[in-house]
């Protein structure tokens, strides 16, 4: 499907709307050159009553024609009226849609197409393309279907008060509308000009204030600003070189209106000296000029607006149209159940390229808590997120229970997995909320329980609002710690069977994370739990270790088994051990 | 500009619409072009007197010439008309450009006295506001303000001159006609005025609900992997889909005012073009009235209600221009944390003495990072300093070169308190490597002399071979000219090491601090150069190395060791490996054996 039909689409689901809407514009368009005529009549009776004297023409009639034209007037206006609101309206309706539909896609897409694309620019499509996007299918679309059809029957309008004057102004509109059309490329270059001097500006900023410590380090704060200075100076100096030409643009408008009244004055002003044109005649003609100036000259911006709209809708449509890699399969398997047996056969995985992990396989029946082990980038976070459908295996399988996590309906895979990330995300949302992410209206005695598990009982009575305080941008920080433990909360009280810790406890201190395990143990005892951790207490207490050196495992086996063997993880524990006996705060008492 | 994390710091400016306060200071700006805004203005009177001429012209073609079926004088009056527009064309044209000159100047200045600005704040600052935060203050908010210089104020001065001469024009060809025409005046008045009024409530309300749509999707996008691995998909899109609707709605109720004001200013003209025709009409009946004076009439409602219509549309771009005023100018009234004293001492050239004499400090005047530190370094003394992360050791060095002020003790450089120098003449003598070497998207030697032009392209060269960096550079495609893409995305961590360690050797100040932790991924042929390099840069200067490397700390005059906050123990390597202590623990973990470093805990 093509960004074309996709837009087609949506517009096809309110046709209704959009042709009653043109309706209106064309009646508008229509309604609006009958004005004109009842002041030609007007003038024309009074000039015949001024000329000889007859009462041609009676106050009471010159009332009606007023009223007529308020008359007009009024069907004029509620045209526009129902044209905007239908047309501009439904455009209104096709962005809510469009952002929908948007919102959805994001919550289908994998978290391949997270790592390949930039929040930053996913943002702006759906900000500043969508409303591009939208303006296209309402105001645009309007002003585009407004302006045809004005100038068509303002022709028709114009021939028929008096051809001779109709041809000329025939002749004349293309020349405006060619010289306003060519000006505004001009400006519309110019004005891209200015805006790659902006970007220019922009990235000196970013850069400046992001590499600050390294400006003040070597005193280059001076040099800093010649350079910004600089590219300042260049940014005024393509400003006034586009100010130069869009400074013509408005009084090349009023111009192009004002020198139809010159023309009319020249060659009307004889014919109705000469008598081959009525006074009344010669008004109506200046009013629709004057009435078709103003469409005229905006089409060099309508057209404009026309390619922003489309180009922006491609890239609106590159998000709509990309197919997530990790879906439902088409005939899900039922697994009722779920008893946390966690199988991995040889699986292998690699990031663009790179191998992550190579043929792990690997049996952890249900109930088992597995501990994993090794330096950064040994593939530790990867193994958990297969196990969690974050990602589809290159090669082999990662089973649930002995099925195949790919048979399965995404929402049972997910379900089934308690996951503590290494990196903690909460919601800008109340605590309660972000716990009970984890399972939709939880009884008070989940919650507790969560709560106890994870530690955090405590701190609420530091906060505010207890549980309901709001974190996140628009609440209060919570420190490192808190954040893991509300995570680890909405984990626990998820009731998974199978729970991934990973790395999960890093910034919460010693003494509160040996309560925490103390806890998790019962909690894990009736789970499959994979544990990736450094603290040895953590890891010796493991029912299984797994060692993963450069994406495979090197080891595995209980700590009493691997402790002997005097392996990668002996060397690994003893080395931790030490440094917990450093990090351990013996001198804390000194400064407080 | 959505990636602006601006949407709470939105809500704090007042969004007034007159502010006297900010009015006043942007008034300020415009002070040094006073000659070219005088001009301008009287380029405005000038203008709105044109603009009654064109009906006074056509008048006097109808009643003069064609109404009578004379043409004589036809030629003189176009000719007339003629000039009137050239001139309207040439006056309007000159005072647009004029009021676009003043405006981006005003913004240049603006925009520099903000950049400046900035350079002049502490890093307490730059790590308190995001930097897409000062970005937008600096582009976004400063071209919105253009705007309210280059159209806003003076559109606005414009159409009132404007109204002001069609009612003195009308009101000098027929003054019973014109009083009918000013009775329509009021209730437009409070028409325009009362669909401004809610067009405001209604955008606001548009901006609330857009700026909580976009958070929502910002925070959704980075946090995808939670909501999904949570089965959250459908409960955040029906949270998302009562927001778009809130939305959805708040825009049908501006798009609503909006599809209603413009019929209304149609049928106000309609109503008034009724009335003249009635009540003119019958005029022209009593011969009281000339045909010219009445079509001249329709042409003047025309010019009166443009600009009364047009008052409206200025108002959001006041608003807008406003709001980011007020942001600007917070930003502007930071004052700096760390100071430069009033008359600072200067310093020649210096032996590099350090000390630092029973030192406390907290980033936050709470948890203390460094407490009751003390030692002394010897001129051309080389100390690596070693500790577990979060010991305080790259505090030290932020101390040091006074990005942050410390809460009690004394830092002195050759004996002078390090207060009592001007912040910039410390850090000349201060070279430092940081560990995340940032690099600026432009040269090679750019980025080794940070554009500093006292810096010759020779001395870029000897510094970078003097480190080694040379050899890496000579494989680029463009040498030292080689672009860097932007913060050296380009390079390995290795290669941008080598370029900071470059720096230092270009800026060749006395004291050197490098900072030497833990890189991942560095091939053993740049690690080797890079210790080489360190070890040529330290030659000479007093050093103070974080050190990760054995090679490093081994050829360090002293090691000192921190924990906690404290120095804890401080000797040489064979001294503190005797000694069994802090050192030797550390040195058993981190620099014995590498295959399976253990991160993090």
């Amino acid at each position: 499907m093509s960004s074309f039909q996709l837009a087609r689409n949506y517009v096809l689901r309110y046709r209704w709307r959009y042709l009653i809407g043109f309706a209106a514009v064309l009646a508008a368009s229509i309604v609006v050159m009958v004005p004109p005529i009842i002041l030609r009549v007007a003038i024309d009776d009074l000039r015949a009553s001024f000329d000889d004297g007859s009462a041609l023409i009676s106050r009471k009639e010159l009332a009606w024609y007023g009223v007529l034209i308020l008359g007009f007037a009024l069907v004029e206006g509620f045209m526009r009226f129902g044209s905007r609101l239908l047309v501009s309206g439904t455009s209104r309706h096709v962005e809510y849609n469009i952002r929908t539909d948007l919102a959805a896609k994001f919550m289908q897409l994998d978290q391949g197409f997270y790592l390949r694309a930039q929040t930053g620019d996913l943002m702006a499509r759906c900000t500043n393309d969508l409303q591009l996007v939208r303006d296209l299918l309402g105001p645009t679309l309007i002003d585009l279907l407004r302006t045809l059809l004005m100038l068509v029957i303002g022709f028709f309008f114009l021939l028929s008060v008096n051809l001779k004057l109709g041809l000329i102004a025939f002749a004349y509109f293309p020349i405006v509308a060619i010289v306003i059309a060519s000006a505004s490329t001009v400006v519309e270059r110019k004005y891209r000009e200015v805006q790659e001097q902006f970007g220019v500006l922009s990235t000196r900023v970013q850069e400046n204030v992001s590499g600050m410590r390294t400006i003040k380090a070597y005193a280059q704060e001076d040099t800093e600003s010649a350079g910004f200075a600089a590219a300042n100076r260049e940014m005024q100096r393509r400003s006034m070189a586009w100010a130069y030409w869009t400074a013509a643009m408005f009084p090349l408008m009023i111009v192009g209106t004002g020198a139809s009244t010159l023309l009319v004055l020249w060659f009307g002003g004889h014919d109705v000296a000469a008598g081959r044109m009525s006074l009344g005649e010669f008004v109506q003609f200046n009013t629709y000029l004057i009435l078709l100036a103003n469409p005229l000259t905006s089409l060099g911006w309508t057209a404009t607006s026309v390619q922003q709209g489309v180009a922006s809708m491609k890239r609106i449509a590159e998000i709509l149209l990309t197919e997530p890699s990790i879906a439902d399969p088409a005939q899900p398997t039922e697994l009722v159940d779920i008893k946390g047996a966690v199988t991995f056969r040889d699986v292998s995985f690699a990031y663009n390229g790179h191998p992550a992990l190579t043929n792990i396989s690997l049996d952890v029946p249900a109930g088992t808590m597995v501990a994993v082990v090794g330096a950064t980038g040994a593939g530790k976070t990867t193994l958990v997120n297969l196990l969690a459908r974050l990602w589809d295996p290159d090669e082999g399988q990662v089973l649930l229970d002995g099925i195949d996590l790919r048979l399965l309906p995404l929402s049972v895979v997910r379900g089934a997995v308690g996951f503590v990330p290494q990196e903690t995300f909460l919601f800008s949302d109340s605590l309660t909320e972000n716990i009970a992410y984890g399972r939709a209206n939880p009884s008070e005695e989940a919650i507790d329980h969560a709560l106890q598990t994870s530690q955090l009982g405590n701190d609420l009575a530091q906060l505010t609002h207890g549980i309901e305080t709001v974190i996140g941008e628009r609440g209060i920080t919570l420190s490192g710690g808190q954040k893991q433990r509300a995570a680890l909360a909405r984990a626990v009280i998820k009731d998974p069977a199978v729970l991934v810790l990973d790395d999960a406890l890093s910034h919460v201190d010693t003494h509160t994370e040996e309560e925490i395990l103390h806890r998790l143990r019962d909690f894990a005892a009736k789970r499959t739990t994979f544990v990736v951790a450094h603290r040895t207490s953590t890891i010796a207490s493991a029912d299984r270790i797994i060692v993963l050196d450069r994406g495979r495992i090197v080891e595995n086996g209980t700590h009493d088994e691997l402790i002997v063997r005097e392996g990668h993880y002996s060397r690994f524990y003893r080395r931790q051990l030490l440094a917990e006996q450093l990090d351990k705060p013996e001198n804390e008492g000194l400064a407080t | 500009m959505i990636d602006d994390p601006d949407i709470d710091l939105d809500n704090q400016v007042s969004g007034k619409l007159y502010d006297p306060h900010v009015v006043g200071r942007l008034g300020g700006y415009l002070r040094p072009y006073w000659p070219q805004v005088l001009f301008g203005a009287v380029l405005l009177i000038i203008l709105a007197g044109l603009e009654v001429v064109g009906p006074l012209i056509l008048r006097e073609a109808i009643d003069g010439q064609i109404a009578n079926r004379e043409t004589d004088r036809l030629s003189v009056l176009v000719a007339l008309y003629f000039s009137t527009l050239v001139g309207m064309f040439t006056i309007r044209y000159v005072q647009s450009v004029m009021m676009n000159y003043v405006g981006q100047r005003v913004m240049t200045d603006l925009r520099m006295e903000t950049f400046a600005h900035l350079q002049k704040m502490s890093i307490a600052f730059f790590d308190r506001n995001p930097v897409g935060r000062l970005v937008t203050r600096l582009t976004n908010d400063v071209s919105t303000l253009e705007q309210l210089i280059s159209q806003g104020v003076v559109q606005i001065l414009a159409n009132l001159l404007t109204v002001m001469a069609v009612m003195v024009a009308m009101l000098v060809l027929d003054w019973k006609l014109a009083l009918v025409m000013y009775a329509f005046l009021p209730p437009l008045v409070y028409a325009v005025r009362f669909f401004a009024f809610t067009q405001r409530d209604g955008y606001r309300e548009q901006r609330a609900w857009l700026s909580r749509i976009n958070a929502d999707l910002n925070e959704n996008i980075t946090g995808m992997a939670v909501v999904q691995l949570f089965n959250r998909e459908k409960e955040n899109l029906r949270k998302f889909d009562r927001r778009n609707r809130g939305l959805l709605g708040a825009n049908l109720m501006v798009l609503r005012w909006y599809a209603i004001f413009e019929p209304t200013v149609v049928i106000f003209g309609a109503l008034t073009t009724g009335v003249i025709l009635w009540y003119g009409g019958g005029r022209v009946l009593d011969e009281t009235l000339t045909i010219g004076t009445l079509v001249a009439f329709t042409q003047y409602m025309q010019r009166f209600y443009w600009p009364i219509r047009d008052l409206s549309d200025r108002y959001t771009t006041l608003q807008s221009a406003t709001a980011s005023a007020e942001r600007i100018f917070q930003v502007l009234d930071e004052d700096a944390e760390v100071l430069d004293p009033e008359s600072p001492r200067k310093l020649g050239h210096i032996a590099g003495r350090i000390e630092f004499d029973h030192v406390w400090f907290a980033y936050d005047d709470e948890n203390w990072v460094l407490r009751d530190v003390s030692f002394d370094i010897a001129p051309g003394e080389r100390v690596a300093i070693v500790g577990s992360t979060g010991a305080g050791k790259s505090t030290l060095m932020n101390l040091l070169n006074r990005l942050y002020d410390i809460q009690r003790g004394e830092i002195r450089v050759d004996g002078v308190p390090i207060p009592e120098l001007a912040q910039r003449d410390l850090r000349r003598h201060v070279g430092i490597v940081l560990q995340d070497a940032f690099l600026f998207s432009d040269s090679v030697s750019e980025n080794i002399r940070l554009r500093d032009p006292s810096i010759s392209l020779a001395q870029v060269r000897a510094a970078a071979e003097l480190v080694g960096a040379d050899r890496f550079i000579a494989r680029l495609d463009n040498g030292y000219d080689e672009l860097l893409a932007e913060r050296g995305a380009n390079l390995s961590t290795g290669e941008k090491q080598l370029i900071a360690l470059a720096r230092v050797a270009a800026f060749n100040p006395e004291i050197v601090l490098v900072m030497d932790e833990a890189t991942a991924s560095i091939d053993p042929e740049t690690e080797a150069a890079l210790q080489a390099s360190i070890r040529r840069v330290t030659e000479g200067r007093t050093s103070i190395i974080i050190a990760h490397r054995l090679n490093t700390i081994a050829f360090a005059d002293r090691i000192l060791v921190m924990q906690h906050g404290h120095v804890v123990e401080s000797g040489s390597h064979s001294e503190l490996l005797g000694r069994g202590g802090v050192y030797a623990k550390l040195f058993e973990l981190q620099y014995k054996g590498q295959d399976l470093a253990p991160t993090g805990s």
